[in-house]
This record gives C-alpha cells, sequence and structure tokens, in this order.
C-alpha cells in the first residue's frame, strides 16, 4: 500500500499501522503488511450496523485494547474512526486512494485477515453478508409506524368505495320492492339495518325499526308507507340476496369505523403536531401521499401545499398556465370552507406550518407542540382581515402577470415561453418529441 | 452478436432476444422459456427491459458478457438484473443497489437469493461510499435511475467503482429531468455532461416505441 498525501504522512512516518473495518469483522495491519490482530464479528449484521452508526461493538473491545499501546493507526472507515477515537485512541483516516485500494482488494484482505480460507470464500460470504444486512433492512422498513399509517388510509379509502357501491346497489335493488323508503331514510348503514332485519316490507314491524336505530315518528311514517307502498312483491331468494348485500354494508362500515379510530391513535402517537393541523385523515393521506413521514419531513412547504395535485401542477410547468393553488390540502376544513380569493394564501399558511410540523415530529418525537397552531391562527386571522373583500379579476390578472415578469419564465430561465403565453391556457404547446411516435 | 448468453430466437414468427438460464426451469417474473439445442433461454422482453429494448434497438456493442463485472444503479425488482446475471454467469458479478426496501424485498426473493452472481445492496446510489459488499472495480457501470441529477449519480459511482476504459450505459429518463422541456434536447445536454466529465460517448439510442422519451447513452470513461 502506497503511503500517499501529507496529512497522513506524520501517520505513516510514525508507525504505520493500520486498522481496516471488513464486512465480516475488523483487522489491524503493521508496516510491512503482517497481520498483528483480528477480530471477526460474533454477529456481523449486528457488529457492522452498529459501528458503521459510530458506537461500540462489544465484541470488538478486546480488539481495540489491543490497539491502544500502538500509538496512532491509520483507519480506513470514518465511523470506525469515531469509534475508536472515543475509546481514545489516536488515529488517522486514511487518504481516499489508500480507501479505495482497500476497497479494490477486499477479498484478499478478508483472507489476509483470517475470515476466509480463500478469496472465493471470502466473496461468497460477502454475497451472504448483503443478503441478509439488506434483508435486516427490508425488515425493519416493514416494522415502521408510518408505512402502516400510508396502507390504513389507503384501506379506508377503498372500504368508502366499497360501502358506496354496494350500499347504493342494495337501495336500488330493494327500491323495486320498497321505492318509498328510498326518500324516507339517508343513511346506508341505517337502511341496510332496516333491510337486514325486517326483510319484506310487510314484515317492517316498530320493533324492528327501532333496533334499527329508527325515532318513534320517522318509524310511524315508514310503517305508513310499507302499507301503501307501490312496490311490487319479492320472492324470497332475490330478498335473501339484498339481505346479504345489507350485511355487507353494515360489516364494513362497522370495519371502517374500526379503522378510523386506529387512524386517530396511530397518528397521535406517530405524528401528533401534523395531526393537529390537520386532522387525523387529512394528515394520514398527506403521508401516505409523500410516501412516509421521513419524506414528508424532508419536503418542502411549497411541494406539501400542492401534493395531490401532480396533474395540475404539471400542466402548469408545461403550459405556463396558472398553478394550483392546494392539493390534498383542500379537504382540510379551513381551506375549502374559506371563501375561494383566500383558499391560496390560507393553503400556503397551513403547508407551511404542517412542514414545521412533519419535522417536529420526525426528529423531535415529543407530544405537541402549542405554539405551530398559535402562530397558524394569527396568520389566518390577518388574512381574513386583509382580504375580506375578493381582488378584481383584471387587477389580479395583472399583478400575476407583473410576478411572473420579475420571475422570468416561472424559474426556469433560459427558456423561452413569453409571458402572455400563460393566459391562453387552453392553448397547449404543441411538444416536439424526440423520434417518430408510433403508438 | 458473438455473445455466449444472449441469443436470437423466432418464437411464433417474431425474433426474441434471449438469455440463457442460469437457474434452470425458474422464471423470474413470468417470462417464457423456450429450449433449443437443449439449452434453456429465457425471452427478454424489450417492453419491460431497457437493456432488451436497446438490443433490438441496434446497441453496436454489448459490453455484459460471460465473467463481466457488473454495477448495476436502480435494481428494482431485478427484471433486468435477472438476464444480466445470466449472461456474466457464474464468473462474473452484479452487484445491484436499490434504495427502496419494498422492492428490495422482491430482489431478495425472486433474484438475488438464487442466483449466485447476484448481490443485493440496499443503498441510496447517491451516496456510493456506503455500499456494502462491493469489492474491486467494475467493468460495466448500469444505471436506470429516475432522478432529476440521475447523470450526476452515475458519474459519482462511475467515479469510485468503474474501472479505467470501463463502460457505462446510462439510461435518460427525460420525464424525470425535465417535464417541461423537449426530450432530446434534455438527451443532448446529459450527453454533454458526460463529455464534460472525460467520458467518450458511442451510442445513444433512442428507446422508442418500447419506452418513450427515453434514450440509451453507451460511453467509455
Amino acid at each position: 500500500m502506497a503511503a500517499a498525501n501529507t496529512g497522513d504522512e506524520i501517520a505513516s512516518r510514525s508507525k504505520g499501522i493500520s486498522v481496516i473495518l471488513l464486512e465480516l469483522g475488523v483487522a489491524s495491519f503493521g508496516q510491512d503488511d503482517g497481520l498483528i490482530a483480528s477480530k471477526k464479528f460474533d454477529k456481523p449484521i449486528q457488529s457492522y450496523r452498529l459501528v458503521k452508526s459510530g458506537a461500540m461493538s462489544e465484541d470488538i473491545r478486546p480488539f481495540v485494547e489491543r490497539l491502544r499501546p500502538l500509538g496512532i493507526v491509520k483507519v480506513n472507515d470514518a465511523s470506525l474512526a469515531a469509534v475508536l477515537r472515543n475509546s481514545g485512541i489516536t488515529i488517522s483516516l486514511m487518504s481516499e486512494e489508500q480507501q479505495k485500494s482497500i476497497q479494490d482488494t477486499k477479498p484478499s484482505q478478508i483472507v489476509k485477515a483470517g475470515f476466509a480460507k480463500n478469496e472465493q470464500e471470502a466473496m461468497l460470504a460477502l454475497r451472504d453478508f448483503a443478503i441478509e444486512l439488506s434483508s435486516s433492512r427490508v425488515k425493519e422498513a416493514s416494522e415502521r409506524l408510518d408505512l402502516h399509517i400510508t396502507k390504513s388510509i389507503n384501506a379506508l379509502d377503498e372500504l368508502d368505495k366499497i360501502i358506496n357501491t354496494v350500499g347504493t346497489r342494495m337501495r336500488e335493488w330493494y327500491g323495486l320492492h320498497f321505492p318509498e323508503l328510498d326518500n324516507l331514510v339517508q343513511s346506508l348503514v341505517a337502511y341496510a339495518e332496516i333491510v337486514s332485519r325486517s326483510g319484506m316490507r310487510q314484515n317492517i314491524t316498530k320493533e324492528t325499526l327501532e333496533a334499527a336505530g329508527m325515532q318513534d315518528k320517522k318509524s310511524d311514517v315508514i310503517l305508513d308507507a310499507a302499507r301503501r307502498s307501490k312496490g311490487g312483491d319479492i320472492t324470497p331468494e332475490n330478498l335473501a340476496i339484498i339481505q346479504r348485500l345489507a350485511d355487507q354494508v353494515i360489516a364494513q362500515s362497522d370495519l371502517r369505523r374500526i379503522l378510523s379510530d386506529h387512524i386517530e391513535t396511530t397518528m397521535e402517537s406517530v405524528a401528533p403536531n401534523v395531526k393537529e393541523l390537520l386532522t387525523a385523515a387529512v394528515g394520514a393521506r398527506l403521508i401516505a401521499k409523500a410516501g412516509s413521514l421521513t419524506r414528508l419531513a424532508v419536503l418542502p412547504a411549497s411541494t406539501i401545499q400542492v401534493l395531490g395535485a401532480e396533474k395540475a401542477l404539471f400542466r402548469a410547468l408545461k403550459t405556463g398556465s396558472r398553478p394550483p393553488k392546494h392539493g390534498l390540502l383542500f379537504q382540510h376544513p379551513l381551506i375549502h370552507s374559506a371563501p375561494k380569493w383566500q383558499r391560496g394564501k390560507i393553503a400556503r399558511a397551513v403547508a407551511s406550518k404542517v412542514a414545521i410540523a412533519a419535522r417536529i415530529d420526525y426528529y423531535r418525537h415529543n407530544g405537541t407542540d402549542a405554539s405551530i397552531s398559535e402562530k397558524l391562527n394569527s396568520r389566518l386571522a390577518e388574512i381574513r382581515e386583509k382580504y375580506k373583500e375578493p381582488v378584481p379579476e383584471k387587477e389580479r390578472d395583472r399583478k400575476y402577470r407583473e410576478h411572473a415578469q420579475r420571475q422570468g419564465s416561472f424559474g426556469r430561465p433560459g427558456q423561452d415561453r413569453g409571458s402572455e403565453n400563460r393566459f391562453r391556457r387552453d392553448k397547449k404547446k404543441g411538444r416536439k418529441r424526440f423520434g417518430k411516435r408510433r403508438h | 452478436m458473438e455473445n455466449e448468453g444472449i441469443r436470437w430466437l423466432t418464437v411464433g414468427g417474431q425474433k426474441n432476444v434471449a438469455t440463457l438460464n442460469l437457474v434452470k426451469g425458474d422464471s423470474v417474473y413470468g417470462e417464457k422459456l423456450v429450449y433449443q439445442d437443449g439449452d434453456e433461454y429465457r425471452l427478454w422482453d424489450p417492453f419491460r427491459s431497457k437493456l432488451a429494448g436497446s438490443l433490438k434497438k441496434g446497441l453496436k456493442k454489448m459490453p455484459i458478457r460471460e465473467g463481466t463485472k457488473v454495477l448495476y444503479l436502480g435494481a428494482s425488482t431485478g427484471t433486468t438484473v435477472s438476464h444480466v446475471s445470466d449472461i456474466v454467469g457464474n464468473t462474473g458479478i452484479v452487484f445491484a443497489v436499490e434504495p427502496s426496501a419494498r422492492v428490495v424485498r422482491e430482489l431478495i426473493e425472486n433474484v438475488a437469493s438464487k442466483r449466485r452472481n447476484v448481490v443485493p445492496i440496499n443503498e441510496d446510489a447517491r451516496r456510493p461510499q456506503t455500499y456494502f459488499s462491493v469489492f474491486g472495480k467494475v467493468d460495466v457501470v448500469y444505471c436506470d435511475i429516475a432522478q432529476p441529477d440521475q447523470t450526476e449519480i452515475a458519474m459519482l459511482n462511475c467515479d469510485k467503482y468503474l474501472k479505467e476504459g470501463g463502460i457505462m450505459l446510462l439510461v435518460v429518463k427525460t420525464q424525470s429531468i425535465d417535464v417541461t422541456r423537449d426530450p432530446s434536447a434534455v438527451v443532448s445536454q446529459e450527453a454533454k455532461k458526460l463529455e464534460k466529465a472525460g467520458f467518450r460517448i458511442e451510442q445513444i439510442l433512442n428507446l422508442e416505441p418500447f419506452d418513450k422519451d427515453h434514450a440509451m447513452i453507451y460511453c467509455v470513461k
């Protein structure tokens, strides 16, 4: 090994002892490249990861002790260097060239350290190590709670669709037999309860209605309607199927409630601040859209603001039309209930607070921080005060055009698009593609 | 193409690329197995694999052959990786880098656990210094990642792991780099970046109709 540049020269002149971290263990070599000491990890995956995270692994402690009298040692890995430094050993990090040359000859280093009989065996050991390490990471990643939030909220949205589809079909079908009920009972679940408990309209009684959660007055109206119904008779076979559908609606709604409670509690423990700002459902959808809480915590507020509005955003980037004001955040009551002209401003304010909240949740893990919503509320009051009245459309367009000119071409210099173009919203610019399009 | 592992087979009147199956009887992602002259081949779908697409579009030289050492960035679930593993055979090796744990799971299950020449590395290609179990310089770097700075990432990896005179196959995903610009302009911009960094560009292929707005750059370090 060629000792190379400046900083390391002192170290190489002192003793020239090198310490090398390998996947299978640690080894130290003398100046003549002879092995001084080595220690194979007892459990390579755990020990390697511990050392890589800068912590001492117990199984190499005796090895480290043996290094102590040797003076300054050269180390090939920054994390191992930190571990040794913490144990009071003076180290110098190898130059990049030296690190590379060790990496290039890794199998032979493993053989020299006595961790494998020959290079062939060393390479196989390295491969097994790679599979095992990757597998353990996959396992860890699958245990992360924010991934479970993603799955939960997606399941919730799908359940909603299923309940709606099946429920509407049940309503339509039972409607052939008892059409008047459709207008009398709004809730899908209540309707399903009546169908499930009573069956044919002739069998609807005060008791079954009460069990289905109907009020006294409502029950009378329904009973009256049932007596005078214009609906046709229904065969027991058809009715049985409709009742099974109704049971499905009830069961799925039950599951939906459990799932929604579950999201509530998981969000409380994983991302309390995001939940505080957005409610559990919207917060969970945002995490799902970002991919994970980790990702959400590193996204800029401007991206959070338009998460879920990708189509509109990319259309805006391509054609120069107006960018979207909000994506998923629109589901937040603060935004969709606000006057139209305030929504963009509120969405921006909320997004910037969500960005901070996600970071606190991910990095600090320490309950809710009241100051976020306080600041948001004072900003919201400001917006409501300042923008009570909508800006006239003409003036708004003029302001936007001025802003666009100041900004150049949407933050993309060097692209000639012309600012007046961005107002021809519907006229898409034809794009030249390379090659002939066959599909 | 004088390459032991790759063969052009005519199946159902169509000329198809196929690779000699390293693991007999094993179909990795549901591809068809074809027997010819007593050997088993796996058909290689150009619509699913950009490398097969490049071969069909007329890649001049196939740098991956028996015994080649490959660093594969963006391995995903291992569709293309499995074919590369077929080609390099037991004397070659494929280091397959993939950051997402979800797809690494499938990469390990379907490919790495059955093929001794595939080493799965669950790391971000942005930080090549964190790769574990990689040894020595590689002959070929294959890069197929959907990131705006994919070319820079590829060059960073070449700098650390590709030998002098080694070859890089870079899949340029123009839509990941910049959706607003003309795809051919993006390709030539990326090609310029490579040349500036000292790569010699041998060939640029447009991957239509297999993948739209994608190009393959063949370059030498």
